[in-house]
């Protein structure tokens, strides 16, 4: 059941995330960017993360695609011409390089065992609820703890950066 | 047992400077309520904060290694000596940037705040022994520095380098996260009971299953951790954003970014390759190329810049070449050579590239920045002091006796032969001799030019902070390269232990 699941949206996902690559009109490619994070909240469930599921669709799909569609609609994104590039050796050197790392990628076994494994699950059932990671983070014994305090500097950081660079006169 | 208060003192420095930052950031608006020239207090209160943090780090340099938060923290001898030349380097960089910024009108207490908590980011950087933490500190680190590149807001230059320093490192950022998830499901693999991201355990997995070759998986992990530290401490070919990223900010930035994130991101460098020494086949060759790379194209870039700033980024990424060489040498015979050399030269790295844009700090005046080559024409007919100070930096950059320059090189040099890498060493010294020619050309503008009307003339007024951290440069430029036995005693004891 999760296998089929898988690979259904698996299919779903890559085919978003290239049309969002490829379009032209920008709110549609956002649109795409959806369908990818709602496709990749399903994979979080089922590799039994429930949370990082929730959060996925609560901040990505929610908070930052409405960023996303807000910046297009003020910015008046109609036009794709400006975005149309000629005579640019990039998009090959990009095919070429994406394809050598999609072949090191299957050759890794990534691609290839992660269903085996899946069938035998060695996670720990309720690591991903609330309730486990909060455990696991909060856990003095485990590393967790501390990476997890130091984000709160970061964070302070954040919002001290964007105060100082929105200000424009002091 | 859990000892909270053991934990929090392997970071003690970390949280002197973090309280500091506090500080200054609730102190700042404080003072501006009801004192209109409270202005040297922020740099005031840093740099007593710094000093005490060097403080407490210089007298427990020897002490045993201490792991700390169950194993995220490891307060080792070679992470308080990384922490010692950060905190150097900081109290530097504020003592550059008072005079500075008080010409530009940029004198803010959230400059202050950022330097305060990216250093604080920094010095976790280099004494985390888990790859989660040193993401949320590079981070720190990062986020900091993106907004200190643009804090000349009214500038264009500024904003550029700004937004360009920020889309490449969340780029950069990216690739790393993605290695160390690799990373973890590499040795996950390789073990068979679950995968870590802790340095100390993925060393002794890899030395016990030494029989076993290492998935491909961990192989493109290590890669894509490569690549993402090779961003931050721009080696060649990551080094893109650092030209437009070092002219772009206010120069006393452009000071703080250059010896602090190199300071960091070496050390973290050497962290995470020492821990995989005994899979040194599977990367040793690409650290070399990144090194060859970088020395030379560096330096070949920077043959043409008439712009000190870009001249001295270039010059930045060719040090961060000849630093790449020592990181090489520690997979050999040489390792305990080489991370002393690593050390001295990261030391006399931030004494004269602080020391090179002090003095372009200090010939900065109102409405007037010192950026360009012709800003220097026959400076020695009229500020000789300034000129012979930075005929001393550009002759220690070079590598020439009687510098820290030269000593630092010839360190490398000696660590690269003892690993047995001498064709390495052969094009060190050819980087080398390249190097020399744009130093002497700075040298041959300011003493055998005559000045003309393009000449900066007069300096910052009241610039005595400046003098002292260009003084505190000059001096220990020369007498460390004289006498280098006394750091290299200290180094030499303090990185006994790290090497395995």
């Amino acid at each position: 059941m999760a296998t089929v699941l898988f690979w259904i949206l698996a299919l779903v996902s890559v085919i978003a995330s290239i049309s969002m690559v490829t379009t032209k009109n920008p709110v549609r490619s956002a649109l795409f960017l959806v369908v990818t994070f709602l496709c990749v909240a399903v994979f979080y469930v089922i590799l039994s993360a429930q949370f990082i599921a929730a959060v996925q669709i609560i901040v990505y799909a929610g908070a930052i695609m409405v960023l996303f569609l807000f910046v297009i609609m003020l910015l008046n994104l109609g036009t794709p011409q400006a975005l149309v590039e000629r005579g640019s050796l990039q998009p090959a050197f990009a095919v070429v390089l994406g394809i050598s790392f999609a072949v090191t990628l299957v050759m890794s076994g990534s691609f290839v065992t992660l269903p085996a494994v899946a069938a035998q699950p060695e996670v720990y059932e309720p690591l991903g609820t609330v309730r486990g990671i909060g455990i696991n983070l909060f856990d003095p014994k485990q590393p967790w703890l501390f990476p997890f305090e130091a984000t709160s500097i970061l964070l302070l950081i954040a919002v001290v950066g964007a105060i100082v660079m929105a200000k424009r006169k002091v | 047992m859990v000892n909270m208060s053991a934990n929090l003192d392997a970071i003690l420095p970390a949280i002197v400077i973090m309280v500091t930052g506090f500080l200054v950031l609730i102190g700042d608006s404080c003072v501006s309520a009801w004192r209109s020239n409270g202005k040297g207090l922020n740099s005031g209160v840093s740099l007593v904060g710094i000093l005490i943090a060097l403080f407490f780090t210089a007298t427990r340099l020897n002490q045993p290694v201490h792991n700390a938060f169950s194993g995220a923290i490891i307060d080792d001898s070679f992470g308080r000596c990384a922490i010692l030349l950060l905190l150097i380097a900081a109290a530097l960089a504020v003592l550059l940037s008072t005079t500075y910024l008080e010409n530009k009108q940029l004198q803010h207490g959230e400059y202050y705040v950022l330097i305060l908590f990216s250093l604080f980011g920094a010095m976790l950087m280099v004494s985390s022994n888990d790859l989660i933490t040193l993401f949320v500190s590079i981070e720190t680190l990062s986020v900091a520095l993106y907004v200190l590149a643009g804090f000349a807001k009214t500038e264009e230059r500024s904003e550029e380098a700004a937004l360009k320093y920020f889309l490449l490192g969340a780029f950069a950022a990216g690739f790393l996260l993605y290695g160390i998830a690799l990373v973890y499901g590499g040795t996950g693999i390789l073990t068979g009971n679950g995968g870590t991201t802790n340095l100390a355990l993925i060393a002794t997995s890899l030395r016990d299953l030494s029989s076993v070759a290492p998935p491909l998986m961990f192989i493109l992990g290590v890669a894509l951790v490569l690549v993402g530290l090779a961003f931050k401490s721009a080696l060649v070919p990551f080094h893109m954003w650092t030209p437009d990223v070092y002219q772009g900010a206010p120069t006393s930035v452009t000071a703080y970014m250059a010896a602090v994130v190199k300071i960091a991101a070496f050390a973290v460098l050497f962290r995470f390759f020492n821990a995989l020494t005994s899979i040194s086949q599977y990367w040793l060759i690409a650290v070399q190329v990144l090194a060859v790379l970088t020395m030379f194209v560096g330096n070949i870039l920077a043959l043409t810049q008439d712009n000190v700033k870009r001249l001295l980024a270039y010059s930045s990424i060719a040090h961060a070449g000849y630093l790449t060489v020592a990181l090489s040498a520690i997979a050999g015979k040489g390792a305990q050579l080489a991370v002393e050399a690593l050390t001295f030269y990261l030391f006399a790295y931030t004494l004269m590239t602080m020391g090179a844009f002090g003095v372009l700090i200090w010939l900065s005046h109102k409405g007037r920045d010192c950026q360009t080559l012709s800003d220097l024409k026959g400076l020695v007919k009229v500020d000789p002091a300034a000129a012979y100070m930075m005929l001393i930096f550009m002759l220690s950059l070079g590598g020439i006796p009687p510098t820290m320059g030269f000593m630092g090189k010839w360190l490398i040099f000696n660590a690269i032969m003892q690993s047995g890498q001498i064709w390495l060493a052969i094009l060190l010294g050819f980087a080398s001799i390249i190097s020399v020619y744009y130093y002497l050309k700075v040298v041959w503008m300011m003493c055998f030019s005559e000045p003309d009307k393009q000449t900066i003339t007069g300096h910052a007024i009241e610039g005595w902070a400046v003098q002292l951290a260009m003084a505190v440069s000059v001096i220990g430029s020369l007498l460390f390269g004289l006498v280098p036995g006394f750091i290299q005693n200290m180094l030499g004891a303090a990185v006994n232990i790290i090497v395995r």
